[in-house]
């Protein structure tokens, strides 16, 4: 178990690794940082001035060298636009997308598995159809624009819901549900099929010949077995909840690290760029190299292959 | 660069033998002339007692402020909600651009800040006198204090020069700011004497420090000291109309009126201002609908017809705050044979477009402008020579044949801006616009930034547009974007322009940069250099609890919020 770790852990670093090099190039080939800094007017000395002030004068691998000495030692280097250390520009921000993520993988997985078990008990049925058909259509529609109508109806139509901003319990509702819409479809859909499977196992039958009650039989014989297909996807579902909130927090003016990054992409900031880039990513790989240890943990298969 | 150099080698020899005294009624009076004062223009002729009279121009402002007389104590407050504040520094010291107007238009003020004309006004100072091309002396108010109450020394104005200066990594203006001030002295309690590395013919307007017009952000030393470099940077000690109190990372920065300010014509009415930061034009518009919001910014001309049935909200403007010109990059190969280089190709796809058209089909905004990076506002600006050119598609198609370039193709550059709306539906329209005279262009879209790195390099061929915001100084437009080498120079090659250029950069007096500017601007215009696109305006939506706001003429950012009134 332990060379397994060992080896997970080697592999996230080599891909760390690769993220830095491929956002570091990506960033610079963008455009000019000084160029956007300055204001048009500017001579084309003064801008070579703002240039030289913030190193971009330098060679790239020179720029790049400094700029990983720092990750080592946890100094991500300044913001462009900020004036501050890029990693706590960062650090004040992610949490608010942590917290969203959270709210959403709650909404989508309680959403996602009950309508998804409603469904595989009700199949063919109504309940099952119209299910299907939501679904379907949350998959097909865009979280953006499920966002627009959410706020249309509970905010302006009905007053229910404040529009956007992060004060209070309430104004967690829309941006959590817009950015679960989707993976609390996929969520169903899965647990649908994975239920349906099943249920039509001997086990399941079993358990109700012999005078289980119903749900009994769903939630302790079916659901249980059904889960693992279920957690897998909504493992692969916690990156979304993170990478797809951009658009969500600038709809909701949601202070998270959405906002935060189209800003530092549009102002070419590229210490900013790298440091939401870089841990954001880090954060994820890690996430998926636990998902892999627990994965490994639960079925010692795994780690032999 | 050379020809320049040896220019003010001689300049220098000469020294300026006229002294070239500029009291501030002089200069706001040259921009005065041509452009607003709004409601609280006031302030500024009571803080100099030789200020100008200024005329008041319609369509600037939604209502006239409370005079200083009837003025009441600040009371109540109102949500404001903006777009961006892009970085939302509430410090002094590193404040980068436009898209902070909101905080730093409102809190931090220089010698002079921007007036309601556009034009530098008084603030810390009430005069200043330029001895000779490289030294500036500034008469400092008496009286001004920082928003705790305690005064403002000439000692607090030098020690935030070397604040702002040393700032690391630095706001992009504090590094050409370092660079051309040699020293800063105060041979008297009243006076501050900034010498220069090099001539200052603009009287710092030049330097382009962020919202500061002459001198740099001014803060209280005392209290930097007293709280630290962290709480200072959160919550300063300034002087301007409203203090920062509250600065909310990604969410809102708050505002307190300061009841102390030394101009009471610009003490504000209303106590207490959240500025929200909604980057979603569409959660504006619902915030405005539910009465979350008091004032939203960056409606776009389409989406104010979506308030047209809300009885509450109403539209304002401020007028000619953008312009879009549209260039022929093929100007910047001085070996290639383009048929861009032909007069005739260049008036022909000037007169093709039908700029009324796209501004009441598509902005459902604006008004034609005349093919020149200049504002109606600007000074220099002579609105009888530079006369927006009709459609004239029979003209535009003899002239291509003429210069032999029917069927042509040119590629066609776009991207969206924050400043100029719908430029790809423009280009698009535009595009149409050239193929009714037999010219074809294939437009590409690119990222802003991308747009822009490229335009400075200048690599891109063919044609391509770019927006500028409103600048009120006519002789910086045509030393900044139009001198060759200028980053959005597409004019580098002209002659008669450039040595007009030459001439404005070594002239001290305004009125006389004026006339030059008028020169400048008239070979652009004449020989067809820019193809033209409406002035747009700036429109804001306000609810039922906002009376009255004036606004600075031609900033397409929040300003004027001191203005603010609330109904009763």
């Amino acid at each position: 178990m332990l060379a397994y770790v060992a080896s997970r852990l080697g592999q996230a670093a080599i891909t760390i690794l690769g993220i830095s090099v491929i956002v570091f190039a990506l960033a610079r080939l963008s455009g000019d940082a000084g160029a956007l800094l300055v204001p048009p007017e500017a001579t084309p000395q003064e801008r070579q001035d703002i240039r030289d002030a913030l190193g971009l004068d330098r060679p790239l691998p020179v720029q790049y060298g400094i700029f990983l000495k720092g990750v080592v030692t946890g100094d991500f280097g300044k913001s462009f636009r900020f004036g501050e250390p890029a990693l706590e520009v960062f650090a004040k921000r992610f949490p608010n997308t942590l917290q969203l993520a959270a709210v959403a993988a709650v909404v989508a997985l309680l959403g996602g598995v009950s309508v998804g078990v409603l469904g595989a008990t009700h199949a063919g049925g109504m309940p099952d159809r119209v299910i299907t058909i939501i679904a379907l259509l949350g998959q097909a529609v865009p979280s953006f624009l499920i966002a627009i109508f959410l706020m249309l109806i509970f905010s302006v139509n009905l007053g229910w819901l404040p529009t956007s901003g992060k004060h209070g319990t309430l104004t967690y509702i829309m941006p959590a549900v817009s950015l679960a819409w989707y993976s609390m479809a996929a969520l169903a859909r899965m647990t649908r099929s994975s239920m349906l499977d099943v249920m039509e196992t001997d086990y399941v039958r079993l358990a109700r010949l012999k005078g289980l009650p119903e749900s009994r039989v769903i939630w302790k014989h079916a659901f249980r077995n059904a889960l693992i297909p279920i957690l897998t996807l909504f493992s692969l579902q916690l990156i979304f909840f993170v990478s797809g909130s951009v658009i969500i927090e600038n709809i909701f003016a949601w202070p998270g690290i959405g906002q935060l990054t189209v800003q530092a992409i549009f102002s070419r900031d590229y210490p900013l760029v790298q440091t939401i880039v870089l841990v954001t990513s880090s954060f994820l790989v890690l996430l998926n190299v636990g998902v892999d240890l627990l994965y490994a943990f639960i079925d010692p298969r795994i780690r032999l292959t | 660069m050379s020809s320049e150099a040896n220019y003010w080698e001689r300049f220098q020899e000469q020294r300026i033998r006229r002294r070239i005294f500029l009291r501030s009624a002089g200069v706001t009076a040259v921009g005065g002339a041509a452009v607003a004062l709004v409601g609280c223009g006031g302030g500024d002729s009571s803080s100099s007692g030789t200020q100008a009279p200024s005329t008041a121009k319609s369509g600037a402002t939604t209502a006239a402020s409370a005079t200083t007389a009837t003025r009441a104590k600040p009371a109540g407050n109102a949500n404001v909600s903006v777009a961006t504040l892009q970085e939302q520094s509430t410090s002094p010291f590193f404040q980068t651009g436009g898209l902070s107007t909101p905080i730093f238009l409102h809190a931090f003020e220089g010698f002079y800040r921007i007036g309601a004309d556009g034009r530098p006004a008084p603030a810390l100072a009430t005069a200043f006198e330029q001895a000779d091309a490289q030294t500036i002396t500034f008469k400092l108010r008496q009286g001004a204090k920082f928003w705790d109450g305690s005064p403002v020394t000439a000692d607090d104005i030098k020690w935030s020069f070397d604040a702002y200066t040393s700032q690391n990594p630095p706001a992009a203006p504090s590094v050409v700011l370092k660079k051309a001030v040699d020293s800063v002295t105060a041979p008297d309690p009243a006076t501050i004497v900034v010498k220069f590395t090099r001539p200052i013919p603009f009287q710092m307007e030049e330097l382009g420090v962020t919202g500061v017009p002459r001198g740099w952000p001014v803060a209280s030393r005392a209290y930097y000291e007293k709280v630290g470099a962290d709480t200072f940077k959160q919550t300063p000690m300034c002087t301007g109309p409203y203090q920062v109190t509250k600065n909310s990372v990604g969410q809102f920065v708050e505002l307190q009126a300061n009841e102390n300010y030394y101009d009471p014509a610009r003490i504000p009415h209303v106590k207490t201002i959240r500025l929200n930061i909604v980057p979603e034009q569409q959660t504006r518009l619902a915030q405005i609908k539910t009465g979350e919001a008091d004032v939203i910014e960056g409606i776009v001309g389409p989406a104010a017809d979506s308030l047209k049935n809300e009885s509450s909200v109403k539209i304002v403007k401020t007028a000619n705050t953008a312009l879009l010109t549209v260039r022929f990059f093929d100007l910047w190969d001085a070996n290639t044979n383009s048929v861009q280089k032909d007069p005739r190709f260049r008036e022909a796809l000037n007169i093709a477009v039908n700029q009324d058209q796209v501004a009441k089909s598509l902005l459902k905004m604006g008004n034609p402008s005349p093919g020149v990076l200049i504002f109606p506002n600007s000074s220099g600006f002579d609105a009888g020579t530079l006369k927006p050119r009709a459609q004239d598609v029979a003209r535009a198609k003899s002239l291509i044949s003429q210069a032999g370039a029917t069927g042509s193709n040119f590629t066609l550059g776009a991207y969206t801006s924050s400043s100029y709306p719908l430029i790809p539906e423009i280009m698009q329209a535009y595009s149409g616009f050239w193929k009714e005279i037999g010219v074809n262009t294939k437009i590409e879209t690119k990222e802003s930034g991308t747009y822009f790195t490229e335009f400075q390099a200048k690599t891109p061929r063919g044609l391509g547009p770019i927006s500028f915001p409103n600048f009120s100084s006519g002789a910086l437009l045509l030393v900044g974007y139009y001198k060759t080498g200028a980053a959005y120079s597409t004019t580098d090659y002209i002659p008669d322009l450039q040595d007009v250029i030459t001439k404005l950069s070594a002239e001290f007096d305004p009125n006389k940069q004026n006339e030059l500017v008028k020169q400048g601007l008239k070979i652009v215009y004449d020989g067809f250099y820019m193809i033209p696109s409406p002035f747009v305006d700036s429109l804001w939506a306000t609810g039922s609890k906002i009376k009255g706001w004036d606004r600075i003429a031609g900033v397409p950012y929040v300003n004027g919020l001191e203005t603010l009134t609330l109904s009763s």
